[in-house]
């Protein structure tokens, strides 16, 4: 395991800037998650960092080697894609052994039939067999290792990518978005998995998603990236409670910050930090109720403000005394302490 | 209890019939009713033009197979198949990952080997038996520059069949070579990131790793395609050697043609294709068997 870090890196495609400076320094074991809307250059880091892309300038480390000009192979890295990109004629074996038989045993001694006869074959084999039982166990695939992968389902196959992966103890994994070709229910349950397995292992992981729910239950640290710049990097409780700018406040969360244009920039007020009140109480702002939104557990109010071009939401308990209706007319009032103010160009500004 | 079968109600079986029918009736009109033409009139000593016909059993057969020009014939069109299937799919396939792998020039170089495709076969052989000539061909001409002596590609008995050969490869290298460049497009590129990084990034072992498994339905389909193709050698026959020399590029296509056409032994000339239709057909049957349980479906 080891500990990468970016600096200063860029990347364009044609005229397209789509890193722009990007610096980061990754702790040995951390568990990072690069937060983004599609489009964002996430992805592009990510592959920067396997040796798929080129940066065209900046430098990375992985643990204390600058891997820029290393070839992917070389970069002791390990990767698992969106579409897990399994080999379909080889079984599961096959597949998680892969990596480690390209790198113990030679050209000749990878040859079907023939390779069998030279020496060391036998012993190279036998190692890489052992490893790829151990990592089948670790989870919890061991069953299905003579399967081809298209007899698998969605999540086996997410296990043998993540098996491939895990078989070599690579210094980092790189994640692209791996839970998103699953189902609902299949997601959260993987999303568990996958973080108790990284703190078993103690391993680096840069994981990639535009899935909110994903980095916030998942990280120890969340990098959000927009439009090719890191906004903050910070641990998901403190991105949602002190975002540094006005973009980042309105990307986390959801349902999405309410934002108030005031005299030289924005007050930010999150969901649950509005409080409705009676429309003349003092401090409130006044408007129509527009549409309530049953969640069992809470509701959320939608409040058509004059000046204000989107509703504004409150979220209120199921227990809540109150209970608004559509076309009421009812008062926001803020909560004391909960207001982020922003300047013009979107930068926090704190008191 | 309440999922009726359809096929109990009588108005959804006439729909069935009458949707079904369109199909049916070309298939028996196309298909089975020439086929089964083809094996009546195999049965009988008809000949082309004749006001009466008789019935004579495997007459026709019996001769057929002691008949030494049809041997020949059936062996040599084996042998053109040997040749022409594996020559002209390893072509283009390597075409195929060559013009895939070029950064320039791909159109021109697809259209240059996609040309003998779409011209007219007959056309070209004319071409290529003035390039064959011995003395004022431009092949010989060539080889005698580097000191070699061509010799007579067409009327040498032990060579004309392999210089039809070579003809039959560069026609359907082409075809071949733009149904694997479909089959290589349709790899996803994310196979070819994930073998580097497992290591498999030499140009052998991402062909090994990655290309080749999953070429395997482009490649069932090129070998089907071609080994049918080959089998129905006729025109580069037809226009250059007649089926000579001395039988020695006699077909079966060839030998139908002659029975059937030239001699207007039609019944007789049934019965070769009719031995002509069964190869084919378990020709491809074999092949699909074969693929079936070695190809990748992803």
């Amino acid at each position: 395991m080891a500990a990468i870090s970016f600096e200063n890196v860029r990347k364009s495609f044609g005229a397209v800037e789509v890193l722009k400076d990007v610096s980061l320094n990754i702790a040995d074991g951390e568990f990072l998650t690069l937060l983004g809307p599609s489009g964002c250059g996430k992805s592009t880091l990510l592959r920067i960092v396997a040796g798929l892309e080129r940066n065209d300038s900046g430098s990375i480390t992985i643990g204390s080697r600058r891997v820029d000009a290393l070839p992917a192979r070389d970069r002791d890295i390990a990767m698992v894609f969106q579409s897990y990109a399994l080999y379909p004629h080889m079984t599961v074996a096959e597949n998680i052994g892969l990596p480690l038989t390209m790198r113990r045993m030679n050209a000749w001694q990878r040859l079907p039939g023939l390779g069998a006869l030279l020496p060391g074959t036998r012993a190279a084999r036998k190692s890489v067999d052992q490893d790829v039982a151990e990592a089948a166990a670790a989870l919890d695939i061991g069953a299905l290792l003579q399967r081809k992968p298209s007899q698998l389902s969605g999540g086996q196959k997410q296990r043998v990518a993540l098996g491939r992966a895990m078989v070599r103890h690579p210094a980092a994994f790189l994640l692209d978005e791996p839970l998103s070709n699953l189902d609902a229910k299949l997601r959260v349950q993987m999303r568990a998995e996958l973080t108790e397995l990284q703190r078993r292992l103690g391993a680096t992981m840069i994981y990639v998603t535009h899935d909110q729910s994903e980095a916030m239950t998942m990280s120890d640290r969340v990098a959000v990236m927009l439009a090719g710049k890191l906004q903050q990097v910070a641990p998901p409780r403190q991105l949602y409670d002190d975002p540094e700018t006005l973009a980042v406040a309105e990307f986390v969360g959801s349902p999405k910050i309410n934002v108030l244009p005031v005299e030289g920039g924005f007050h930010a007020v999150r969901p649950e930090a509005m409080e409705v009140v009676a429309a003349d109480a003092p401090g409130a702002i006044a408007g129509r109720i527009r549409l309530v939104e049953h969640l069992g557990s809470e509701s959320l109010v939608h409040v058509e403000v004059p000046d204000v071009p989107l509703p504004l939401i409150a979220r209120l308990e199921a227990m809540s005394a109150r209970d608004p209706k559509r076309g009421e007319t009812v008062g926001l009032r803020p909560l004391p302490g909960r207001v982020l103010k922003f300047d013009a160009a979107g930068r926090r500004v704190r008191d | 209890m309440t999922d009726a079968n359809p096929a109990d109600n009588p108005g959804e079986r006439r729909a069935a019939y009458a949707l079904v029918s369109p199909a049916w009736v070309a298939f028996v009109v196309l298909l089975a009713g020439p086929s089964l033409a083809v094996v009546v009139l195999s049965l009988t000593d008809w000949q082309l033009g004749a006001p009466t016909m008789n019935f004579i059993g495997l007459g026709n057969y019996e001769q057929l197979f002691t008949d030494r020009v049809f041997w020949k014939s059936f062996t040599n069109t084996f042998v053109y198949c040997l040749v022409v299937v594996p020559g002209s799919v390893f072509l283009g396939l390597g075409l195929a990952l060559l013009i895939e792998g070029a950064t320039f020039g791909r159109a021109f170089y697809r259209a240059a080997y996609f040309l003998p495709v779409t011209s007219t076969l007959i056309a070209m052989a004319v071409v290529w038996e003035f390039l064959l000539h011995p003395s004022v061909g431009l092949i010989n001409i060539v080889l005698e520059q580097v000191g070699i002596t061509g010799g007579d590609w067409l009327k040498n008995p032990s060579r004309a069949l392999f210089t039809l050969a070579g003809i039959g490869i560069w026609q359907s290298a082409g075809l071949n070579m733009v149904l694997f460049m479909a089959g290589l497009k349709a790899i996803p590129p994310d196979l070819y990131e994930a073998a580097e990084i497992d290591g498999a990034s030499s140009v052998w072992e991402r062909f090994r790793c990655v290309t080749w498994p999953m070429l395997g339905p482009a490649t069932l389909f090129v070998t089907v395609v071609s080994g049918i193709r080959s089998f129905q050698v006729f025109d580069t026959v037809e226009v250059l050697t007649k089926g000579g020399p001395n039988k020695a590029t006699e077909v079966l296509l060839y030998t139908m043609y002659t029975e059937a056409f030239n001699f207007f032994r039609t019944g007789y000339g049934a019965a070769i294709t009719v031995v002509f239709l069964v190869v084919v057909l378990a020709l491809t049957l074999l092949q699909v068997k074969a693929g079936e349980k070695r190809t990748h479906y992803g």
